[in-house]
């Protein structure tokens, strides 16, 4: 039953001042953040299709995502001016999600970096270019932040930036950025296996060192198998251990470097560069590219004995 | 110091709500014939009132208002193509929104959604402009069905879209104020080809 209305209007919506005010410098404050940040975010072009996303990070070269690569050459970034530039790959791993672009020509505007990494519960922005004039972003709050940690594709990272920000197709490569347009992490689609996911911009720093002096991003390798195995106590007792379990060798690759080093089938490892292995995702973090080529002490029980044995881990075979 | 924080933030908090509040009064809930429910704005000019093509397929829809109270809505104008109809009611029976201008967003600027999402009246929804301004407004917002046709305002309270797709996880597109402005102007017909009278 429809009634006839009661009262006339004429008057629009109105909002007090204060609101209006507040909220709309709130907004300026947002814009202008993406603004200053879109300055140093460009697009990168490197696979069939829309563009992903690379940060200026000093004035030649640009940091992205891996997987918006999907060539080695013909590589090349827009900048937010609107200019083509060519760009050459000068390294990166597919583990990390972490690619660095040389950028024919220089001049790049490099982003600004925050000083310090913002805790949980923080205002993000995440900006990208996707090939687009005028740069996408969305927003959201940290909603972790923390250290080490292992990758979806296996790569051991010394520290990760969770926001709930949308992933927009093609922001990956781009910034998360504060609310006063400082960079806080490269952003990634694939690097938590579909959630928005940000290198903090001091592991940035390291990994673009890292590939500048040549060094491999690719993971250490010892060549052995694994099963974590309880410690009882009476032997706990016997050796004065503390750690409730070890890693026992089940498996050995002949000539690799756990082989070469004289390990053995049934060796229990308990440490590697004295850092307690409990279980394989400890070995896992324990085989950074940090490790490779470098001999580390390796304390394990054989034979109801503990012993220490150096390995000099290798670089992960592709 | 944090005191000064927790007030800011506080304040902020209020404002949104306020804002809500007040753009919620110029929202209605839009059944049309089939039994489908959507939203729709009441627009800056006496006895009209904006929604999606898609939320009213008949030649009339009922619209409830903020305050519970039931109105015949007729349509008077329809453009598939731009998924916009305009309903004519008798009076002028509640505040009218103000209409802002769409291309003066920014990539970041604040908008809320205000709309009847899956039977629930009125809820909004923050978010922030995701891609330069167009005929067609990208978001990065959460919206769900029933949001359609209703309220996509600025951080001033004035409309600058109408929500009408939800396009992924926290994305939306909504037609620009600028696009209902042609619309109504009927200068859209050309363009679109499909824009009638009913």
């Amino acid at each position: 039953m429809l009634r006839p209305p009661v009262q006339a209007y004429t008057s629009c919506m109105t909002l007090s001042a204060s609101t209006s005010g507040l909220l709309a410098g709130l907004s300026d404050e947002l814009a202008g953040a993406v603004q200053r940040a879109a300055r140093s975010v460009v697009a990168v072009n490197g696979r069939r299709r829309f563009p992903g996303s690379g940060i200026a990070w000093q004035p030649e070269l640009v940091v992205t995502a891996a997987h918006v690569l999907e060539r080695d050459n013909d590589l090349s970034i827009s900048t937010p001016e609107g200019e083509q530039r060519e760009a050459r790959l000068v390294g990166g791993d597919r583990g990390s999600d972490f690619a660095v672009l040389a950028i024919d020509g220089g001049s790049l505007a490099p982003i600004e970096r925050a000083a310090t990494p913002l805790p949980a519960g923080h205002l993000v922005l995440a900006v990208g270019r996707p090939g687009t004039p005028a740069p996408i972003a969305s927003f959201g709050v940290i909603s972790s932040a923390g250290g080490a940690w292992r990758t979806a594709q296996g790569a051991v990272l010394d520290a990760y930036l969770r926001a709930d920000v949308a992933l927009l197709p093609g922001l990956s490569g781009g910034a998360l950025i504060d609310v006063q347009g400082r960079a806080l992490g490269l952003l990634s689609s694939q690097l938590a296996g579909g959630d928005p996911v940000a290198i903090p911009v001091s592991t940035v720093d390291g990994l673009v060192q890292r590939i500048l002096s040549g060094r491999s991003l690719r993971r250490a390798y010892l060549g052995v198998s694994t099963q974590p195995v309880e410690l009882q106590d009476t032997l706990r007792q016997r050796l004065g251990l503390q750690q409730p379990s070890g890693l026992m060798l089940l498996g050995m690759e002949p000539g690799a470097p756990a082989d070469r080093a004289g390990l053995l089938l049934g060796d229990i490892v308990l440490a590697i560069g004295g850092r307690a292995i409990e279980d394989g995702e400890a070995l896992q973090m324990a085989l950074g590219p940090d490790a490779v080529g470098k001999p580390t002490p390796v304390r394990l029980i054989r034979g109801g004995h503990v012993l220490e044995v150096s390995v000099t881990p290798a670089e992960r075979p592709s | 110091m944090v005191l000064d924080v927790l007030a800011r933030a506080a304040a902020a908090s209020d404002a949104l709500a306020e804002l809500s509040r007040e753009v919620a009064h110029s929202v209605v809930l839009v059944r049309g014939s089939r039994g489908s429910a959507g939203s729709g704005v009441i627009w800056d000019r006496p006895g009209l009132v904006i929604t999606n093509h898609h939320v009213v397929h008949g030649a009339q829809a009922e619209l409830q208002l903020a305050d519970g109270r039931r109105v015949l809505g007729r349509v008077v104008r329809r453009a598939p193509g731009l998924d916009l109809a305009a309903l004519e009611v008798e009076d002028d029976f509640a505040p009218r929104a103000t209409v802002g201008d769409s291309d003066a967003l920014r990539v970041g600027d604040l908008v809320l959604a205000v709309g009847n999402p899956m039977g629930e009246r009125n809820a909004p929804s923050l978010g922030i402009v995701s891609g330069a301004p167009d005929d067609v407004l990208r978001l990065a917002i959460t919206l769900r069905p029933g949001n359609s046709g209703g309220a996509l305002v600025n951080a001033r309270g004035e409309v600058v879209g109408i929500p009408h797709l939800v396009a992924g996880s926290g994305l939306a597109m909504a037609i620009a104020s600028r696009t209902v402005a042609r619309f109504l102007s009927g200068d859209a017909e050309k363009a679109e080809g499909d824009l009638f009278w009913v």
